[in-house]
Formats: structure tokens, sequence, C-alpha cells
């Protein structure tokens, strides 16, 4: 996305559609160069790969979000043997379990949208990149065994996603990876009852 | 560190664990995490000791702790080998370290286990913070490897393991 990166000064964005990296060691020296004029240009710089890796990591989180917000507004019942339907029974009380899963899983990755959403300063009237995203992605899953593999194919993905990214930004990844995939045995054991 | 600022050698006179003690000029900050992380490492090495010492004989748990300190005797020589390759002296293990508490039932080793990775995890983030393509990745698997482990002992998950 060549409008949204770390270029500025240089063709036809302008300053009103530039989304910059906070904290990102690469914008220094751009920006710095764009102190000093045309004269200083040169040669323009790689494509901001980093920006794009974390737009493209906002909207996977975002989609994850809607999904997991559409299961948990379901109360669960979409998971095999935790009808929530049922309170007393047996199905009753895994169906509690995995909602209350549900539910604390959806709060991690509010967090890592949030925290995801920080790191990206947007333009005003800019589209965010969550906007549009829970269908993006190939719509809402509905079961909790697709999102289970829904977290693990989102903690690779961020894990191979790291190089090139800033420092700060490469250990956000890895952290909210290494959460993904601690929720795929939380809600196992909770679609199982344990 | 938590648990492992206070640990020292049993014996008087011994280095701190976290104690520059690579015997190399080098003091790179690539050595410098791989050696915290090797202190991490060590020390899970150790606790995971306690743990087993205190889950019930024979059973799944005591041989879950088995398998985990396997996996850190291999994280720890596989740190190791990437400090010898850039002309750096591993850090040695402490003899012992002071624990942060009491650790007398099954639930205090389950709940020392659960620390001892969350430990873990934060000094591998400090791995993955470095520019070398292969260490960061290494950093970031070992990352979410401590924090499965964390979340199997405790049974919770959070958000931002090792944040």
């Amino acid at each position: 996305m060549a409008d949204d990166g770390l270029v500025p000064g240089i063709g036809a964005s302008g300053p009103a559609r530039r989304t910059l990296l906070i904290a990102s060691a690469a914008a220094l020296p751009v920006l710095l160069t764009a102190c000093r004029g045309v004269e200083a240009l040169g040669t323009p710089p790689p494509p901001p790969t980093d920006v794009d890796t974390l737009r493209n990591a906002i909207e996977h989180e975002a989609a994850l979000v809607a999904s997991y917000a559409a299961l948990t507004a379901a109360g669960g019942s979409a998971a095999p043997g935790s009808q929530a339907g049922a309170p007393g029974s047996q199905a009753g009380a895994a169906g509690g379990r995995a909602a209350t899963a549900l539910a604390v899983v959806l709060g991690d990755h509010r967090q890592h949208l949030a925290q995801l959403k920080s790191r990206l300063v947007e333009p005003a009237g800019h589209s965010s990149p969550a906007a549009g995203a829970a269908t993006g992605r190939g719509g809402a899953l509905e079961t909790i065994a697709e999102l289970e593999q829904a977290e693990q194919a989102a903690s690779d993905r961020l894990i191979a996603q790291l190089a090139g990214l800033p420092p700060t930004l490469a250990q956000l990844f890895a952290s909210i990876a290494a959460s993904e995939a601690t929720h795929v045995p939380y809600l196992k054991a909770a679609r199982r009852g344990r | 560190m938590g648990m492992l600022d206070s640990s020292r050698r049993a014996t008087a006179g011994a280095p701190s664990l976290l104690a520059d003690r690579t015997g190399s000029a080098d003091t790179s900050p690539a050595i410098a995490a791989l050696q915290k992380a090797l202190a991490a490492e060590q020390a899970a090495i150790y606790g995971y000791g306690v743990v087993g010492a205190r889950l019930p004989q024979g059973s799944a748990e005591q041989a879950a702790a088995t398998t985990d300190w396997v996996a850190h005797m291999r994280a720890s020589d596989r740190l190791s080998a990437l400090i010898t390759a850039r002309g750096a002296t591993p850090v040695p293990a402490a003899v012992a370290y002071e624990l942060p508490g009491p650790v007398q039932t099954a639930a205090a080793a389950k709940a020392l286990a659960a620390t001892l990775e969350d430990r873990v995890t934060e000094a591998y983030l400090a791995v993955v913070a470095l520019p070398a393509r292969s260490l960061r990745s290494f950093g970031a698997e070992q990352v979410r490897a401590a924090a499965l482990r964390a979340q199997a002992w405790s049974g919770s998950v959070e958000a931002f393991p090792g944040l």
C-alpha cells in the first residue's frame, strides 16, 4: 500500500494519507530526510512492509474478535456437546464452561486488537483496516473447533511475519502469537468440559 | 527476574546468577539476550526438580514435569551452542536458587512451574527483539512453547505472555 507508507513528501499521497508505525526505528531516518527538501529524496525507500504487516495483523485480529463476539452472543451453542440451553444438565455445565472460555478469549483478542491498533496512526477519515474485516477474511467462524484452528493459524502467521519488524512490534507479535497458541488447549479443555 | 533476582550460589563468595560471567569481551545485545535466556532456562531446570518432587509419584502431572524439564534442558543446550558460536562463554548455572516461597503441596508445585515458565517467556522476548532473523524466530518459538507450558500448569490464559 504505497499510499499508506512511510514516505512523507513523496508522491501524491501527501501528509493527509500517511500511515505511520509508532515506535518504528525505520521511520526516523525517513522523517529526518523529509526535512531536507526535495534534493534529499534520492532513491525511493523500500516498501513499508512493516506497516502492511501490522495492518494485516489488525485485520485478522478484528476478524477473530467478530467471530468470538458472534459465538459468545449465541451462547457458545455451536460447540459440540456444549449446548448452553440446558441448565443443570451435564451438557449445560459443559456449555457454561465453553461460554466462559469464549468470553475470556474474546477479552484477550480485544486487548490484542487494541494494542495492535495503537501501534498504527491513521489520519482522520482514513478507513480503519479493521473495517469490514469480520466478513473479509472468510466469514465468521461458527464453532469452537473452527476457532481453535484459526487460533493456531493466527499464531503461526504472526511468528512467520517477525522478520524486519521493529523490535518492540516483533515482541508484541510474539507475545500475541503465544497467547493465541494457548487459546487452543484452553478452548479444547472447555469444550470437553474440563 | 522475580524469583531469580535473589538467587545466589549456595557457596559463599559465589557470583550472582545474573552477573556477567561470560568471560568474553563480547557484550553485544545478542550475547546479552542469549545469556539472559540461558539463565532463565537454568533456573527452570532447577525449579522443575522441585516441582517434580512435590507432585504425586507416578502421576501424569509428574510425567508432564519431567517432559518440561527435558524441554528446558534441550533449550539450555541450544542456547549454550548459540552463545559459544558467537565466541562467548555460556553463563554457568548456579548450584541452588532461592525459591519464591515454600513449595510443600502439589498446588504450590504447579504454581511454581507456571511462574518458571513466565520467567522463561520474559527472557526469550529479549531474544525476539534481536534483528537477526534466525534468533528472532527461535526466540518467538520459545516464547510460545513456554506460554503453552505455563497454560498447561495454570489452566488459564493471558493476553500478553511475557510482556
